[in-house]
């Protein structure tokens, strides 16, 4: 239909209202409803539309799979949003697969590589991975971006089913390959989910990457589950112990697993989150493992030495003591109480978790109490974000969902190889599932995997973007604004001086009226992934900010007045002063 | 099933799901094809005990009641039913080829025996095909709605989806029925518990913890509803009593180890959680043994199960020869299993 076809091109990225208006006012000069669509309404008070077409993102995802089902396949890959050549934008990372034994060199036209996809506005993207540099065909796992030597540019690291990479941001919208001289390839892994952090507070991005099993083609092991081909699953191999590397602050990083204390402990690592937990100053890790060992929460002691306290801390395993089958990590704060919550995807049929943070580095599960796994039984849940999609002050989850055997529907009829996705809005402290009313259900099914979110057409509503395993990405818009959503917004990007340039693991809070608002600075999470690096608070109806306090890694603690709302602010250690960020916030 | 999920339909199981569609009501007591089947089916029961006893090895052909609409109005296909000498297939394929015979068979001839249903949902669910399962029983509780073991069915499909408030429903109907059946109280008591009706949770748990292994289960969902309350000292004596019935139970000592640490014993929780980590090893130890086991084996245990209650389906209903028949082969299904060889565990494990 001719106005259906019109409607999508408004909801499309890309396309202005009054180009829109344009085009309905010369071929159907009564087309009043694909105006902008109806406000959010209590029945859908959040929508997405599909913009992966108008985006012009070219990537398609391949695992390198021949049939042999090596272990690899379903893990790859998470995805990175971040700002690369400092232009305001928010651009797109694609890790991607390779050809594994089996598949036939002729089978595609050219090698599978990484995309670099540069934001250039107006919802279109262009993949610019050759001309900045990135010519990568690693098997690609997982992605952070992170300014690891303060020169103001993001870098960024990769792990894969071999050596790490770590590509250095020269500033002019290039990249140089500098792992050796980095001293980060960490030898041939199975990598996993990764986080930068300061974990010494000595201002410079040490290092955290997790490893999964001791995986190679030559140990490989055919599985069948009930008569059908599987995958090997982590009990099947040995884990690898996790890498920690200290950043020297002279381009190079020593492994100091080991003496850190990160090595004395050793499971299936995936998705991996940087977080105060304990709210004492300094930067924690959680690590969710795949099924064994229990998830992983080191504790910092603040000059950079851990300590494994998940169990005692009561976020290892869920509330009946059952390891969880652990894919994507995720922290904020569910409940607005004004602690750092965790949440973990999980493997079906069980559900994610999330753990509610309850003050002196204790948690509880508390998916039961808040229904935060509605909807979720049927599906493997992998990437993740809590993201308030409304801007009504209440962080909603998203949930990424695709089987990792593509011939589950054979033996398992309560899945799917590709699902919908999941979006479970807060509703007063607890998760209800709006998938469908969000227009979840409207999107082809993939396997998903990844998922990052960040407000890329800097309208002020988070986005989504989503790896798909075996196919393209899926790019989701949401409509929060162009509904003419009321809610109020708020968004910050830190500015270290002292500390880290992003200020990774700082904590903002934000206090409007009698209510407050907390966030940190992240550097890896999700999935293996990376995203929100530039914060994003839903503001709900309170009219002004009264001010926003930062607690600074490796600083002090800062107080900003005068920040403006329904705008992108730059807040920059010790200058005490809201200053409006370069970029395409648009006008309050 | 309310969802829309994609379900594919092209698995080779799905040849019987004829009968999943409700087509079981077809075969009525009193359909004439069922009369003369069952009189072929005793003649050719009394053939194959014969051939049992002889142990000949020969397979007996009897006519296959088929599932299907379109046997039940056509000739009936022959099959050959296995005597308890003939080879049990290799393969887990195989095992669930006879067992797919098998359950046709039975629920063909005993339709109304809930406990008929029971096989053929089993087999379904075995099958990964629990939307099946769940038809067998709402067909069947369309005619015999009186039967307790069907809502407890449907109850126990909801709770392995997650539709712990749909799986109240049907459990709590069960329990009114027959309060007996097997754990009912505490099924109930744990989708109240996850449906977050905690204060039912613990109404329904606490009277009936009982003295048997499963009140160790019943007491680690109660110590579950008294944390979620709050009431830390009630939810330690409840892992307490789990663990004193189930000292190896794992879950209940990080139970323990939950509500010591509230009650601020630091202390008492740490070693709880040392136990819970120590118990938890054990755990793994056991999972690798298990990923190592021939899935062929447990399929091999589970047709033999499934033989032994097809017998007692025939002796209910007085076909003796029958029953004997099935109870044998089971015997050699249960023998082969526990002789045989599995293969090492890089070729056979349960994949992810």
């Amino acid at each position: 239909m001719v106005l259906s076809s019109l409607q999508r091109l408004a909801l499309s990225f890309g396309v202005t209202v009054p180009v829109l208006v344009l085009v309905l006012g010369c071929g159907r000069p009564t087309a009043p409803a694909a105006l902008p669509p109806a406000p959010p309404s209590a029945a859908a008070p959040i929508r997405f539309v599909d913009a992966t077409e108008a985006s012009r993102i070219g990537f398609v995802h391949t695992d390198g799979s021949s049939g042999r089902r090596y272990l690899v396949e379903p893990l790859s890959a998470g995805v990175a949003t971040f700002d690369y050549d400092g232009d305001g934008r928010i651009d797109l990372y694609f890790p991607n697969g390779a050809a594994l034994p089996g598949v036939e060199p002729g089978d595609s036209e050219s090698p599978p590589r990484h995309a670099l996809c540069r934001n250039l506005g107006a919802g279109v993207f262009r993949d610019v991975s050759l001309a900045a540099g990135i010519d990568c065909r690693d098997y690609g796992l997982g992605v952070v971006a992170g300014d690891v030597d303060e020169d103001g540019f993001s870098d960024l690291f990769l792990t894969t089913f071999g050596a790490k990479r770590l590509f250095r941001n020269l500033g002019d919208g290039t990249f140089v390959d500098v792992t050796e001289s980095a001293n980060v390839a960490d030898g041939e892994k199975v990598g996993a989910g990764a986080t930068f952090l300061d974990a010494d507070g000595d201002g410079d991005l040490d290092l955290y990457a997790a490893n999964y099993v001791r995986f190679t083609l030559e140990n490989h092991r055919p599985r069948s589950f009930k008569g059908f081909p599987a995958y090997a699953g982590p009990r099947d191999y040995p884990p690898w112990p996790d890498s920690f590397f200290r950043n020297s602050g002279d381009g190079r990083f020593v492994n100091a697993s080991v003496d850190a204390g990160i090595a004395a402990v050793a499971g299936p690592g995936m998705g991996v989150v940087g977080l105060d937990h304990d709210d004492d100053g300094d930067t924690d890790i959680y690590v969710g493992n795949d099924a064994l060992e229990g998830n992983f929460l080191f504790e910092n002691d603040g000059r950079g030495n851990f300590r494994e306290t998940a169990l005692a801390a009561g976020v290892a395993v869920n509330r009946f003591g059952a390891e969880i089958g652990s894919m994507g990590t995720e922290a904020g704060d569910a409940d607005g109480d004004g602690r750092i919550d965790l949440f973990v995807t999980d493997f079906q049929p069980d559900l994610p978790v999330l753990f509610r943070n309850l003050g002196r580095g204790q948690f509880e599960d508390a998916t039961a109490a808040t229904a935060a796994g509605s909807g979720a039984w049927q599906f493997v849940t992998w990437g993740t974000a809590m993201a308030d999609f409304d801007n009504d002050g209440r962080r909603d989850l998203f949930l990424a969902c695709g089987h990792l055997n593509d011939n589950v529907e054979a033996f398992d009829d309560t899945t799917a190889y590709r699902n919908h996705n999941l979006l479970l809005r807060n509703v007063g402290g607890r998760f209800v599932d709006v998938s469908a009313a969000a227009g979840l259900h409207d999107i082809p099914r993939h396997a998903a995997r990844g998922v990052a979110c960040d407000d890329l057409d800097d309208d002020g509503d988070l986005d989504l973007v989503i790896l798909n395993s075996r196919e393209a990405p899926t790019l989701l818009r949401n409509l929060d604004r162009e509904r003419g959503g009321t809610n109020h917004w708020c968004q910050v990007r830190l500015r270290g001086r002292q500390g880290n340039r992003d200020g990774v693991g700082a904590k903002v809070i934000l206090h409007a009226g009698d209510e407050t608002f907390v966030d940190e600075v992240h550097a890896g999470r999700g999935y293996q992934g990376h995203f929100g690096t530039r914060l994003h608070f839903g503001l709900g109806a309170h009219p002004a900010i009264d001010r926003i306090e930062i607690r600074w890694i490796g600083g002090g603690t800062e107080t900003f007045t005068d920040v403006p709302i329904d705008r992108l602010t730059e807040l920059t250690e010790g200058s005490g002063r809201a200053v409006a960020a370069p970029g395409s916030s648009p006008e309050p | 099933m309310p969802t829309d999920r994609q379900r594919p339909r092209n698995g080779p199981h799905r040849q019987g799901a004829g009968l999943a569609a409700g087509k079981a009501a077809e075969w009525t007591p009193t359909s004439p094809l069922r009369s003369w089947l069952r009189l072929s089916w005793r003649w050719l029961a009394a053939t194959g005990a014969a051939v049992v006893i002889t142990a000949t090895g020969v397979a007996i052909t009897l006519a296959r009641p088929r599932s299907t609409p379109h046997a039940a109005a056509g000739p009936a296909e022959v099959i050959r039913f296995p005597t308890p000498s003939a080879a049990v297939p290799e393969g887990y394929a195989g095992l669930v080829e006879e067992a797919q015979a098998l359950v046709d068979w039975i629920v063909a001839r005993h339709p109304s025996r809930p406990q008929s249903t029971a096989l053929a949902a089993t087999l379904a669910a075995e099958r990964g095909d629990q939307e099946t399962a769940a038809t067998l029983w709402r067909a069947h509780l369309e005619r015999h709605p009186e039967t307790a073991e069907g809502w407890y069915r449907l109850g126990l499909y909801a709770v392995k989806e997650g539709r712990d408030a749909e799986a109240a429903e049907w459990l709590e109907r069960a329990r009114r029925l027959d309060p007996s059946l097997p754990d009912i109280q505490g099924h109930l008591g744990r989708c109240l518990l996850k449906s977050d009706r905690v204060d039912e949770a613990a109404d329904v748990l606490e009277p009936a913890i009982g003295d048997d292994r499963g009140g160790a289960v019943r007491l680690f969902h109660l110590g579950h509803a008294r944390l979620r309350q709050e009431k830390n000292t009630a939810a330690r004596a409840a892992f307490q009593g789990a663990i004193d019935r189930a000292p190896s139970y794992t879950g209940a000592w990080y139970g323990l180890a939950t509500a010591l640490a509230r009650l601020g014993l630091a202390d008492d929780a740490e070693r709880a959680r040392a136990e819970f980590r120590r118990l938890k090893a054990d755990d793994a130890e056991a999972a690798a043994r298990n990923l190592a086991r021939d899935e062929s084996v447990r399929m091999r245990r589970l047709l033999a199960g499934w033989y032994a209650a097809a017998g007692r389906i025939a002796a209910l209903d007085g076909d003796t020869q029958e029953s004997k028949a099935l109870l044998s082969r089971g015997a050699a299904v249960d023998r082969s299993a526990s002789s045989s060889t599995a293969p090492p565990p890089s070729a056979a494990g349960e994949g992810h």
